[in-house]
């Protein structure tokens, strides 16, 4: 046979392979499998402790792990809030045919687009007085003029944030996700939504 | 893999002749059967015994005892020929006439190949791509970038708000004389809220450190003249000795007196030199320590807010003096409006306290809206009206504080240099002090 044929025969070979690879056989079960409702607290309670790379293990094909810390006086503040606002409820039974399952979650979280008016309004009020006081660490003189410096003006949005933060509850959205999960490679997998990501980062409306 | 020859010239037809004639004479091919020459076609091709067409140095096996040559031990050796072919290239054929060039370029496709199917198993099987049905949108998303951005967007509103706080313009409490008002600014205009009784436009004056409207009211039979400001920084409340001393000697006009200064809105003060008592501080500077034992102070601190305290030793216990909050003191009294309700005290009622109490009297009085920068100076004309009545009316108002100062032909607002209330006994008195407001921009 000519190298010719032998590599046809090999390419056939090859995508006889790729063939049956892609398809949904089922596979033998051995052992105690995660049912589908314990793949979902599971990923919750990840969550709700802050576990994201805990929670990547649920988690088909995207992941909720930070590249890099938050930074800034402001940033670091909110994130802890937002950590601290997660909570979850299962809401009915989760509806498996075995390879598909689905069922509906409400999810709690720091909904910052609740808190950006209120968070203003905070800081003009505070940064008003501090320049009226001129307040050490926060204004500079320049030109017979007080006003706030950079610095000064985060340090004021992070004092409006830890005062409107002492009823946070005001602040909280909670909504109803679908969760759709499909079992692979022996375990129950997450698709993980848009909304319910945007959610776990705060919801903010940014114009990306 | 072998190119057609083609269009070879004559000599280089000989020779090929040659070559074969030689290939054949070794095998013992009979010329007669066989004449290479007559047979050769210029495309490179040769009729053979079967008429069917050939290729010069064919490989096919039914060629190759005529074509390829005798055997290594006929001694014969094909050289290696390089010629044009139909694409235009240089084929080089060996012994064998096989393509040596097509020979390395076959064989590297087919390594080629294999190296990529087997790169492309390895990609597709292991890894799951293969089973991963979905992805959403997210799965692009980073959670760090997305929260930064979210955050960042939060903190951005907030800050753009803040730095549209105007700059807040300060006034050394040494500086002598404070910027002049922009002569400009002084205006007058119908107001939705503050109006004159007669309908005509009220007093206006606005800078970026100084906001002042004063109007007229109608109450209880008498004039009110009200004059409110807001000040951006406390240090713009000032108050100004005759020739910087308490003496009878040092008095002069109050128009005189704010006249000296740049002014927008001021008003007769507590004429501290008529009295020998009475605690009197300005701009941080302790004036006078005797006390009378009964007087309210009104204390003016670095914050700008009012407060009072008893005109006795006391005073100088208090918190707010050692720590050198004070900036002004006024010493007459007796407060109006204490947290927003009228002072009970027999201040107001006493028909022997100072000020004249109970007698319908003009009355002049410094006031402030809560803890803000905002201030209402007020003062009633003849025939005027009684402390506690105009402590009622004051009140009205809405202040947070209001402290009278001293009235009949003492008290007197001025605006824009000149007096704005009418006076009563038929014009202003000499004093030895007067207040005002001044502004913070500094002057080009």
């Amino acid at each position: 046979m000519t190298i010719v044929k032998r590599t046809f025969c090999l390419l056939i070979a090859l995508a006889a392979m790729v063939s049956l690879s892609a398809c949904d056989m089922p596979m033998s079960i051995v052992g105690d499998l995660p049912e589908p409702e314990e793949t979902v607290t599971c990923f919750f309670d990840s969550v709700c402790e802050g576990d994201f790379e805990g929670a990547d293990e649920y988690l088909s094909g995207v992941s909720l792990s930070m590249r890099d810390k938050v930074t800034g006086v402001f940033s670091q503040k909110l994130y802890d809030y937002l950590l601290k606002s997660y909570s979850y409820q299962l809401k009915g039974p989760v509806k498996s045919d075995g390879l598909d399952a689905e069922c509906a979650v409400d999810f709690t979280y720091l909904d910052l687009n609740l808190l950006n008016e209120d968070l203003k309004n905070l800081s003009t009020k505070i940064g008003k007085s501090y320049i009226s006081e001129a307040k050490e660490g926060y204004v500079e003189k320049k030109d017979d003029a007080i006003s706030l410096t950079d610095e000064g003006a985060e340090k004021i949005a992070a004092e409006a944030l830890d005062s409107l933060m002492a009823t946070p509850e005001k602040y909280y959205s909670t909504k109803t996700f679908k969760m759709r999960m499909k079992y692979s490679f022996g375990k129950w997998l997450i698709y993980m939504t848009d909304d319910l990501f945007e959610a776990i980062s705060g919801g903010f409306e940014t114009n990306d | 893999m072998k190119d057609k020859l083609h269009l070879i010239s004559d000599d280089e037809a000989d020779e090929l002749i040659r070559q074969f004639g030689q290939a054949t004479q070794s095998t013992g091919i009979n010329d007669q059967d066989f004449n290479p020459k007559d047979s050769f076609s210029h495309d490179g091709h040769y009729y053979g015994e079967d008429d069917r067409q050939h290729e010069v140095f064919s490989t096919s096996s039914d060629d190759s005892a005529a074509i390829s040559g005798p055997d290594s031990e006929a001694g014969y050796d094909f050289p290696e020929q390089t010629f044009v072919s139909e694409g235009g290239k240089n084929i080089t054929r060996d012994k064998n006439g096989a393509d040596s060039k097509n020979t390395i370029s076959s064989a590297g496709r087919k390594v080629g190949a294999v190296i990529l199917c087997v790169l492309l198993m390895t990609w597709l099987l292991p890894s799951g791509n293969v089973m991963n049905l979905q992805t959403t949108s997210s799965s692009s998303k980073d959670r760090f970038t997305f929260f930064q951005n979210a955050s960042n967007g939060l903190l951005s509103d907030s800050l753009n708000e803040i730095h549209r706080i105007p700059r807040s313009y300060v006034l050394e409490l040494s500086d002598v004389l404070t910027p002049a008002p922009d002569e400009s600014s002084f205006t007058e205009r119908m107001d939705e809220v503050r109006k004159n009784y007669d309908d005509t436009p009220i007093r206006y004056y606005k800078d970026d450190s100084i906001e002042v409207k004063c109007w007229k009211e109608m109450r209880q039979g008498a004039v009110f003249n009200f004059s409110e400001v807001w000040i951006s920084h406390p240090s713009q409340l000032r108050r100004t000795l005759v020739d910087n001393v308490i003496s009878k000697k040092h008095r002069d006009f109050p128009q005189n007196i704010f006249g000296r200064t740049n002014g927008v809105v001021g008003m007769s003060a507590d004429y501290c030199a008529f009295r020998a008592y009475g605690i009197v501080i300005q701009f941080g500077n302790v004036i006078r320590t005797k006390t009378s034992g009964f007087m309210d102070i009104a204390v003016y601190d670095k914050n700008g807010n009012f407060s009072t305290l008893k005109d006795n030793p006391d005073f100088f216990e208090s918190d707010i003096y050692k720590n050198g909050d004070i900036i002004h003191t006024f010493a007459f009294g007796p407060m109006l409006v204490d947290n927003y309700t009228v002072n009970d005290s027999t201040l107001l009622t006493n028909p022997r306290a100072q000020g004249e109490p109970t007698r319908h009297d003009p009355r002049a009085a410094i006031c402030q809206f809560d803890y803000d920068k905002h201030y209402l100076l007020c003062t009633v004309d003849a025939p005027g009206i009684t402390m506690l009545d105009f402590a009622k009316e004051i009140q009205t108002t809405g202040v947070r504080f209001a402290y009278n100062l001293d009235g009949g032909q003492t008290a007197t607002l001025l605006y824009n240099k000149e007096i704005i209330n009418i006076v009563a006994y038929g014009g202003p008195r000499d004093m030895s002090d007067i207040l005002y407001f001044a502004t913070a921009v500094p002057n080009d």
